[in-house]
């Protein structure tokens, strides 16, 4: 029997994207609704996510009828109509439920950022590259993750964003940023501890040529 | 009488006076009769109160009084004299307003005009309509008169009763008793009353107004008095308490605009204030600059008094130093160590618990170097860097804040050794404010970013923000609370950062920065002006944005819808400070 309670020592990751593509309707519904719209979360390399990832909980805005949505089996995604923009929740559940649920949140987006064309509907595009963490995992979810079958590398062709270069970028920036802050601090404090050094060398020569030219009259030390 | 006014003109004493004859009729202006009876008057009383010798003449005094007011039982014996009492009878008398012919009896004068009872002209009355069969029936057929179950019976009973009771209706109303007749009430026979009377009026050429009853309207208005009337306790109270209510909270609106008014005007004083505390201090970073010499004859001046070793604002540099020395980064929140599974999102965005003082700061900073675009890319890596980033921003802050205290204390310390005739070696430029407000350029040399202490406003030390522990070491006094700034007191540059738009494309990435010296020639007024919130920079900004272009400043670089456009700044020959080598 596969103990839960042993856990695998590290860290261990799979690449996710999700986010939202909208199109506005030729016609707008009697309910009003503008844009149709479905929200995903897709791997980002060709790999199954439904090894690991028993279901997926999408929660809508209230104002739809069942608004919690699951999806149990890949793709993961809910295609819906609507009129406004709001955030959708998701929590993903993994196949060992001793693993903590793991919940990202996506402003869905109907307007903006990113448009292209699909022939003659504008399609509007926001994603967001996300890494999904496992630390420590038991080593049933150990040997999901591990599973290479049916695994094969990112397809760029798949995607509309630069995905591979975005990463590299950020990544060095943040990296960047990080190392910066660090230096900062430690080169300033050394500042700090110099010119106390220096002020204190100071005040000790004009105490001393105080105290030399000091009237009989001796003045009090401080 | 001539008596009288010759006293007057002559100013003669009246003691002198004999006093006059016989009461005399009464004359319009009395000055100095004796009344019969001995009675004094006002002269009298005057002369008796002035002593004698001081040689005023009563009468001066007397005329600048007033008369007192006149005893009314004498005045009404006056204006009627003696004449003997009229005499009156007691009689009968009839009202030609009655219709039944009463008689009653009253008092009635002798000799007076007799005639009708003088009230009798006042029974005005109101006409009522009067018609024949005939022009009822015309009425019938032209107006709404015959689209009512009134018969002309009741109609003309309607009438009679209104010109008997006067058009009283409320008694008309109680009276109203037509035989087999519906149950009516006193704004249905008011309206049926109009109906007619206007009807008539109209088809006898009446051009006056009309009687503008409207039925729902009574009907309408009598209900809510006798709801008005006729409130219970309980109702009276409800509407107490719900005016209370209703003026609490036009008192709080009110009190909360006058609160938000006074903050306004608070924080534009603050702002005033803060401008002439940064000229001080920009004059402290020009005196340590400037090599301007110190008056000779005050050197004693500046040593003797022991005060002007420590300096001004009672905090010395040891607290300073060590103000910055206690400086901690926030430690890393445990979404990591714990055995779990999340989204590197989940990491990066971490919250910083009790450090809520420091979040808009964070924030800010954040923002400033990594503004949101889309596609976000959040590696597990990115989410480490991220949180490391941003545990040290109020660090930052707490340095720069102490480090330029201590910058501006040194100065002040130099000036005083200057003074006392010894020499000082100056700081390594690597230690100086304008070092440090430079750009980083990373190590493989490829990318800069602008420095972190250039970018967030400082944090300075307080007096009591350090305590010592057991073991001597300094640490922080937690009683006593930090306020770190909420927001950078500057734009984003629009060249370091490419707009969101352009991020996502799959397009080459966008131009290194161009190398300008762009903001190190103003250096050294950084220290003052970015402590103090930004008030006045937006406006300085344009000013230098003019002046650039004259000196014939590099174009303007790319310039992203976000940021406002401001060209590169070149060097400005009249800086105090040596442009960026």
């Amino acid at each position: 029997m596969s103990s839960t309670k042993d856990r695998v020592e590290g860290v261990f990751r799979k690449s996710v994207v999700y986010g939202n593509r909208a199109s506005p309707l030729q016609e707008k519904l009697p309910n009003d609704h503008t844009h149709r719209w479905t929200v995903y979360l897709r791997p980002f390399n060709e790999e199954p996510l439904s090894n690991f990832i028993k279901k997926v909980q999408f929660k809508l805005h209230p104002d739809y009828e069942n608004s919690t949505r699951n999806v149990e089996e890949e793709p993961f995604e809910v295609t819906e109509t609507g009129w406004g923009e709001f955030t959708v929740t998701m929590k993903i559940y993994f196949h060992d439920s001793a693993e903590r649920q793991a919940s990202c949140s996506h402003y869905l987006a109907l307007r903006a950022p990113e448009i292209f064309k699909e022939g003659d509907v504008p399609v509007i595009m926001k994603e967001n590259y996300d890494e999904l963490v496992f630390v420590n995992p038991t080593r049933r979810m150990h040997e999901l993750l591990m599973n290479t079958r049916h695994v094969m590398p990112h397809n760029a062709e798949r995607w509309y964003f630069d995905y591979p270069r975005l990463i590299i970028e950020n990544q060095r920036r943040m990296a960047d940023l990080a190392e910066q802050s660090d230096k900062e601090v430690s080169e300033l404090t050394e500042s700090i501890k110099l010119i106390a050094s220096k002020c204190a060398a100071i005040r000790e020569k004009l105490k001393e040529a105080d105290n030399s030219k000091a009237a009989p009259k001796a003045l009090k030390s401080d | 009488m001539f008596r009288n006014d010759v006293i007057d003109i002559l100013g003669i004493d009246s003691s002198e006076q004999t006093p006059p004859e016989a009461p005399r009729r009464p004359t319009k202006v009395k000055k100095a009769p004796k009344r019969p009876g001995g009675r004094k008057n006002t002269v009298d009383y005057v002369r008796q109160l002035l002593p004698d010798d001081m040689g005023i003449n009563p009468l001066d005094i007397v005329s600048q009084i007033g008369e007192p007011p006149a005893n009314h039982l004498e005045l009404s014996f006056k204006k009627f004299g003696k004449k003997p009492v009229r005499k009156w009878t007691w009689g009968q008398f009839t009202n030609s307003a009655r219709t039944d012919g009463l008689v009653l009896n009253h008092w009635k004068r002798i000799g007076a005009k007799a005639g009708d009872y003088p009230f009798a002209q006042l029974n005005k009355r109101e006409p009522t309509p009067s018609y024949t069969d005939a022009v009822y029936k015309v009425l019938m057929d032209v107006s709404e008169v015959g689209e009512s179950d009134w018969s002309k019976e009741e109609t003309d009973y309607l009438v009679k009763l209104a010109d008997e009771y006067h058009l009283t209706w409320p008694v008309i109303a109680d009276r109203y008793d037509f035989p087999n007749g519906p149950k009516r009430s006193l704004d249905d026979l008011r309206a049926r009353f109009h109906l007619v009377d206007d009807a008539v009026k109209f088809l006898h050429g009446y051009k006056g107004p009309s009687s503008d009853f409207n039925y729902e309207e009574e009907v309408k208005r009598k209900r809510q008095l006798k709801n008005y009337i006729f409130r219970t306790q309980e109702q009276l109270e409800e509407e107490k308490t719900i005016v209370e209510e209703l003026d609490r909270i036009r008192k709080r609106d009110r009190e909360f605009l006058i609160g938000k008014r006074r903050a306004n005007i608070e924080r534009i004083a603050k702002v005033v204030a803060s401008q002439r505390v940064r000229k001080r201090v920009i004059l402290a970073a020009k005196k340590a600059s400037s090599s301007s010499k110190l008056n000779v004859a005050s050197p004693r001046r500046l040593l003797s008094p022991r005060l002007d070793l420590a300096p001004p604002g009672g905090l010395d540099f040891e607290t300073m130093a060590n103000f910055g020395l206690t400086s901690k980064p926030i430690k890393k929140l445990a979404v990591s160590t714990k055995d779990a599974a999340y989204f590197a999102s989940e990491a990066a965005d971490v919250s910083f618990g009790q450090h809520v003082s420091k979040q808009p700061l964070i924030r800010a900073v954040y923002d400033y170097y990594y503004p949101l675009t889309f596609p976000q890319t959040i590696s597990n890596e990115f989410a480490d860097n991220s949180t490391e980033f941003r545990s040290k921003i109020h660090c930052i802050s707490e340095l720069k804040g102490a480090f330029m205290s201590l910058t501006s204390e040194l100065a002040r310390l130099e000036e005083l050794e200057k003074a006392a005739g010894f020499t000082s070696e100056p700081l390594p430029p690597e230690h100086t404010v304008q070092h440090y407000m430079k750009d980083r350029v990373t190590e493989d040399g490829k990318r800069t970013y602008e420095s972190m202490f250039h970018i967030v406003p400082p944090t300075f030390p307080m007096a009591d923000c350090i305590k010592f522990n057991n073991n001597g070491l300094p640490v922080r006094n937690a009683s006593s609370s930090i306020n770190y700034p909420k927001e950078l007191s500057r734009t984003r540059r629009s060249s370091t950062v490419p707009s969101a738009f352009e991020q996502q494309r799959l397009s080459p990435p966008p131009p290194s920065p161009p190398k300008t010296v762009v903001h190190s020639a103003k250096a050294p007024k950084r220290p003052g002006r970015e402590s103090l919130g930004s008030t006045s920079s937006p406006a300085k900004k344009s000013k230098n944005v003019v002046r650039a272009s004259d000196i014939g400043a590099p174009p303007m670089t790319v310039v992203s819808p976000k940021s406002e456009g401001r060209p590169a700044r070149a060097f400005r020959p009249k800086q105090l400070f040596s442009p960026k080598k």
